[in-house]
């Protein structure tokens, strides 16, 4: 016993007894300094120097920090590791055992009870000082790119020391609470660079970090932020877990929205749509926000080109019915796209031709990193490809976009944003007696950035976006029929940044939407046909939302909050009220009258628990209304003859409600992430057309669409491998959607059970890339008909039910090749060759089935003859086989 | 991969024959559907109804016979065109087509029932029928790739919904095999999309000197509800902006197909100059 006691006092008064001849612990290890998770630099010691040690993998896993290693020597590294945790080290007959520090303790005494003259290597550490509570202070800046003076939004900013990882938001700001005192901070880019920086806090609490980034020059178009990329792995376990699916990064310039189609739960309706459907909704339940002003439809050519020029997005982000609280007023998705802003420096330029389209833009600092302008143009190239009888282009169509920001001091940042997007069919030709059609969005967005104090940011919105639709019909009266829909709005943020882990958003939007729902404008005003007039419908809005996210316990972190949306419609109106849509009644409200208020509360939830730093479990629940309603009755979904109408007094709000579980897994080199979340959503009033619906020129439209209940649910899987020069990616999606009416169930256009996206990124030399993806779908369902009967001398098709039948699986493998024809990335003119083949094996992917052809002259036409006894034919509709393509884009600074 | 695959997809629709010609197997029905259509109009003649029914089993629509087949007419008349119920007995040489026992003559403004007894079954549809106005000179115009063809125009125009049916006879043309057509064609007061943007259809064209019979036909609200769905069933249908798929509407009760309808009908013959 008193030997016993002598040990322990022994062990205790000498900060550092060493009790062999050789002290491992001093050897210098032969590792490069720098920074390393605390289990990488076990694993790189014990590679290197051939140091054995014992400890348990668990225990390591649940002390698990980043380690900066300055001095080489054995027993600095470990007591950096064992720093600040329970974990604690002993080198016993040359190895070293790390475990929790009571575990080092009994083996201490139990090895020299056993063996006095056993080598046993401790050092005590001196721990037991009166702790000082340091002081502390607010910390906040903003990231923002060294070369273009650009904000970066979803970087982490690390202080390892302190174990604390913050995130910029959406405008490149963070704010954390820290002791006083020199602080290095590492800032991960989420392009996945990496920046390190030393700060002394009694001299600045507000710091303007600014990166720079080779990849930044090589990718213009980011799908996602906070997606790591292929150039450095030691970053990529950094990433923040959160339970969000993100989009895996390509190599090349892309098309934004299409690249959402690689994400779980996202599905395209077929090759020719850029629409999406998210978790069994509808196109028209998806809020596209381009730099907070909403875009109501988001594609050109009928639904078959996005609106969004690839190089002018910084990212874009996805909420697939779970966006966070400040977000609201569609039930499936809210796509939030986030516009390039203007380098402050430099003039630049950027032109890309490809046989379809030519984009142009140009950037200009107005004041130097001050204030910036850049603009974007892109037009189509389809006149080569198709003209009208006077040689004009049948089809053509354009994007413009401006943004302008303006910072100044630190505290005031101002951004606008422009967008102009139209369509133009057939309309030289209207005047031929032949219709023609366009239609185009126009969005614009006032942001005024204010840092109220180093806690507080402030963020004001005032946004406006326009869609309007223009049918030119050849008659002799009509000129056109027109139907759009205005959304104007202003919007006041706040974030409160309370501590690390304590962050409260709250706010408020008013906002106002008028709808035309479709009338005949014309030269003559005599021949107005009253009859037809669909009456315009207003409707004013007030949203309050709050929420708090917050670290509950150790490893514990809710989210809650709750959105309160308030509509009332305004007058002047006629709504008609319906039974069976039959007309029962007319209510008229004059101008000033507001009627059909209501008020619906939306409460929020997210919990999370991080069972180590790689596995993150969680569960969510929120509920979502829509006030404004997409009006289609169409069965490919291809077209954008589009009708909006706010919620009358018969359209109820859209509701859904969601609830889900997952889990995160992010492993640690070679990175591998794994994604998991399986949901079930009940969406109610989802206003579903009446067979045969008329949704043109009908004043009596609303009595067209039927109530319907729909129920989705599902699982969406993700497997990521992100390697230096590969990298590759798996998803898959079960779905199954359901609607109900009239004691019906039916599938819906959604009900696509198994989606699959596997594909690989493959950085070949620097400045080649390849990538590989293949895509299977299956097939979508359709209506076909049971049987045929005869009318007037042609084929009717009779259908007992809808949706009976399935078109073959989708599927494709596409790949495609970039090359960076520069020898520098510094070089002020850069050259980028992208080379495509789609669909390499010639799968011919059906969209739709027809059955009412004939076939004449080696074409497939409807019949009109009906003397003769028409031989019918069905066909498939598919969009092509294999086909090549290549663009050419030159940059420059 | 989805790299700028919009380009792609625009360069496919435009080049490439995007169908196919494929043997499409028709999904099982559950049980038998009858069809009755016919049509009175203010033409003195006899009235043809006809009644099939969709087997179940085959999928294949069969005649209808020892049917009772009889029009009631709201008010009640004497003499040769004013009706007041008139029978129908089944064609001998065309069984499930059912013809009046005399010829009669449809009003403006009057509803005309028509029973079919078929078993324990009763079906019953009303009509009624509208005026309707004089016709414009029939439109048609020279094809300009080809000397001396015509083709009918697309649009007829008509201020009022109407349903118009072209005759078309050039059989002192040798040179051709049948020197006959038949065509319909409708002015609807709605527009649709998938009439807008419908598929190609078949072009009927037509020598000088062809000779074209025209009928015009009145159609009321209902009829001109169940020409539109016709017309978005066949005609409007088969394209890129198809409408989701549905039943055509009827105005028979029980669940049974077709239409019986009331109509006046205008008639002029031309000859193409």
């Amino acid at each position: 016993m008193k030997i016993k006691s002598l040990c322990i006092w022994l062990l205790c008064v000498i900060s550092v007894q060493t009790f062999s001849q050789q002290a491992i612990l001093q050897t210098s290890i032969p590792i490069s300094k720098g920074t390393y998770s605390s289990v990488e630099l076990i694993q790189n010691i014990q590679r290197s120097s051939g140091i054995q040690f014992s400890y348990k993998s668990k225990l390591l896993l649940e002390h698990e920090k980043k380690v900066s290693v300055s001095s080489l020597v054995l027993q600095d590294i470990l007591l950096a590791i064992t720093d600040g945790n329970d974990m604690d080290f002993v080198v016993i007959n040359g190895v070293v055992v790390i475990k929790t520090k009571k575990e080092i303790q009994k083996i201490i005494q139990k090895t020299y009870n056993a063996n006095p003259s056993a080598q046993i290597e401790y050092v005590k550490k001196i721990q037991e000082k009166k702790v000082v509570e340091p002081e502390y202070i607010i910390l906040s800046g903003k990231i923002k790119q060294a070369v273009s003076g650009e904000l970066v939004s979803g970087a982490l900013v690390i202080i390892d020391s302190l174990n604390i990882q913050i995130q910029s938001n959406e405008y490149g700001f963070f704010s954390c609470k820290i002791p006083q005192g020199s602080h290095v901070l590492r800032v991960v880019h989420p392009s996945n660079y990496m920046h390190e920086i030393s700060i002394e806090t009694n001299k600045q609490n507000f710091v303007e970090i600014e990166t720079t980034s080779k990849q930044t020059e090589l990718t213009s178009a980011k799908a996602a932020v906070q997606v790591p990329s292929l150039s450095n792995k030691t970053i990529l376990h950094e990433v923040k877990l959160q339970p969000t699916m993100k989009i895996p990064q390509s190599i090349s310039l892309q098309d934004p929205l299409k690249e959402m189609g690689k994400v779980p739960g996202i599905q395209f309706i077929n090759d020719l749509s850029s629409n999406v459907l998210v978790r069994g909704g509808t196109t028209y339940q998806n809020l596209v926000l381009i730099d907070d002003a909403p875009l109501f439809n988001p594609t050109h050519l009928f639904g078959l080109y996005s609106t969004c020029i690839p190089y002018s997005v910084k990212d874009v982000t996805i909420y697939k019915g779970d966006a966070p609280a400040q977000f609201g007023g569609r039930v499936s998705s809210v796509i939030d796209i986030r516009l390039r802003e203007a380098n402050e420096q430099n003039i630049g330029g950027y032109i890309e031709y490809s046989p379809v389209v030519t984009t142009v833009a140009l950037e200009t600092p107005i004041v130097k990193q001050k204030a910036a302008l850049v603009g974007y143009i892109r037009k189509s190239n389809l006149r080569w490809l198709m003209k009208d009888n006077a040689g004009k282009a049948l089809y053509s169509f354009y994007d413009a976009q401006l943004k302008f920001h303006m910072h100044t001091a630190k505290r005031h940042h101002v951004y606008y944003s422009f967008y102009s997007g139209n369509d133009v069919y057939n309309v030289s030709a209207q005047k031929l007696d032949e219709f023609g059609i366009t239609w185009g969005n126009i969005a614009h967005a006032v942001r005024w950035n204010y840092i109220i104090s180093p806690r507080v940011f402030s963020n004001l919105t005032l946004y406006s976006g326009t869609y309007n639709y223009y049918l030119y019909v050849p008659h002799n009266t009509i000129d056109y029929w027109n139907s759009h829909i205005i959304s104007n709005g202003i919007k006041q943020d706040f974030t409160i940044f309370a501590g690390v882990d304590n962050t409260v958003r709250f706010g408020f939007e008013l906002s106002g939407m008028q709808s035309d729902p479709g009338n005949l404008h014309y030269s003559d005003s005599s021949a107005v046909i009253s009859q037809l007039y669909t009456n315009p419908v207003a409707l004013g809005m007030a949203v309050l939302y709050a929420s708090h996210e917050l670290k509950v316990l150790q490893k514990v972190s809710l989210v809650y909050g709750l959105r309160v949306p308030m509509s009332r419609n305004n007058g002047p109106a006629v709504q008609y009220v319906f039974e069976q849509s039959a007309v029962t009644d007319t209510l008229t409200f004059s101008e000033n009258q507001t009627y059909n208020p209501r008020i619906h509360i939306e409460p929020k939830f997210q919990l999370q628990y991080s069972h180590t730093p790689y596995v993150m479990f969680y569960c969510k629940g929120m509920q979502t209304t829509q006030f404004v309603h997409g009006l289609s009755n169409s069965e490919t979904n291809i077209t954008s003859l589009d009708i909006w109408m706010p919620t009358t007094v018969n359209l109820h709000p859209q509701k859904s409600r969601l609830y889900s579980v997952g889990f995160n897994y992010t492993g640690f080199a070679p990175t591998i992430m794994i994604q998991s979340e399986l949901y079930y959503k009940r969406m109610l009033y989802q206003w579903y057309p009446n067979d045969h619906a008329r949704m043109l020129l009908n004043p009596f439209i609303e009595g067209q669409m039927i109530d319907t209940r729909v129920i989705n649910k599902g699982i969406e899987t993700m497997i990521q491998h992100k390697g230096e020069k590969l990298s590759t990616w798996l998803s898959y999606t079960y779905t199954q959607s359901k609607r109900l009416f009239n004691n019906q169930s039916i599938s819906t256009a959604a009900d696509r059970p198994h989606d699959i996206s596997i594909g690989t990124s493959w950085k070949l030399v620097p400045k080649i890339m390849l990538e590989i993806e293949w895509n299977y779908m299956s097939g979508l369902l359709q209506t076909i008909p049971n049987a045929y009967y005869t009318a007037n001398g042609i084929q009717v098709p009779y259908y007992e039910s809808k949706y009976n039948s399935r078109l073959p699986s989708y599927h494709t493998l596409d790949v495609s090749a970039q090359f960076h024809l520069y020898k520098q990335v510094q070089s002020p003119w850069k050259h980028i060759i992208t080379l495509q083949i789609y669909n390499v094996y010639a799968r011919k992917n059906a969209f739709s089935y027809t059955y009412n052809k004939i076939e004449e002259n080696n074409e497939y036409v409807i019949p009109t003859n009906v003397s003769t006894n028409a031989q019918y034919i069905s066909t498939m509709l598919y969009a092509g086989t294999v086909i090549p393509m290549i663009s050419y884009a030159i940059k420059f600074k | 991969m989805r790299l700028n695959l919009s380009n792609i997809v625009v360069l496919l629709l435009i080049f490439v024959s995007c169908e196919d010609v494929i043997d499409l197997k028709l999904p099982p029905m559950k049980q038998d559907v009858y069809v009755v259509s016919g049509l009175i109009t203010n033409e003195l003649d006899f009235v043809t109804v006809s009644v099939t029914q969709i087997s179940k089993h085959t999928g294949v629509n069969v005649p209808v016979s020892h049917a009772i087949v009889f029009i009631e007419s709201e008010s009640m008349g004497n003499g040769e065109g004013v009706m007041q119920r008139i029978d129908f007995v089944e064609d001998s040489l065309n069984p499930g087509m059912y013809v009046s026992d005399r010829r009669v003559r449809a009003v403006i403004n009057r509803n005309y029932t028509l029973n079919v007894h078929i078993d324990t079954m009763h079906i019953t549809a009303s009509a009624y029928m509208e005026p309707i106005t004089n016709m414009l000179p029939v439109s048609y115009y020279k094809v300009a790739s080809e000397e001396g063809i015509f083709a009918l125009s697309d649009e007829q125009w008509s201020e009022e919904q109407a349903m118009w049916k072209f005759s078309l006879n050039w059989d002192f043309n040798h040179t051709c095999d049948t020197c006959k057509a038949q065509m319909f064609a409708y002015s609807l007061q709605s527009v649709d999309v998938a009439q807008l943007l419908s598929t190609k259809k078949q072009k009927v064209v037509f020598p000088l000197s062809t000779q074209i019979i025209r009928e015009k036909y009145s159609l009321t609200k209902e009829h001109a509800e169940y020409v539109r769905g016709l017309l978005l069933e066949t005609q409007w249908n088969g394209g890129y902006f198809d409408e989701q798929p549905a039943n055509v509407p009827s105005n028979f009760s029980h669940g049974v197909l077709g239409y019986w309808g009331a109509c006046m009908v205008l008639r002029d013959t031309s000859v193409v100059q």
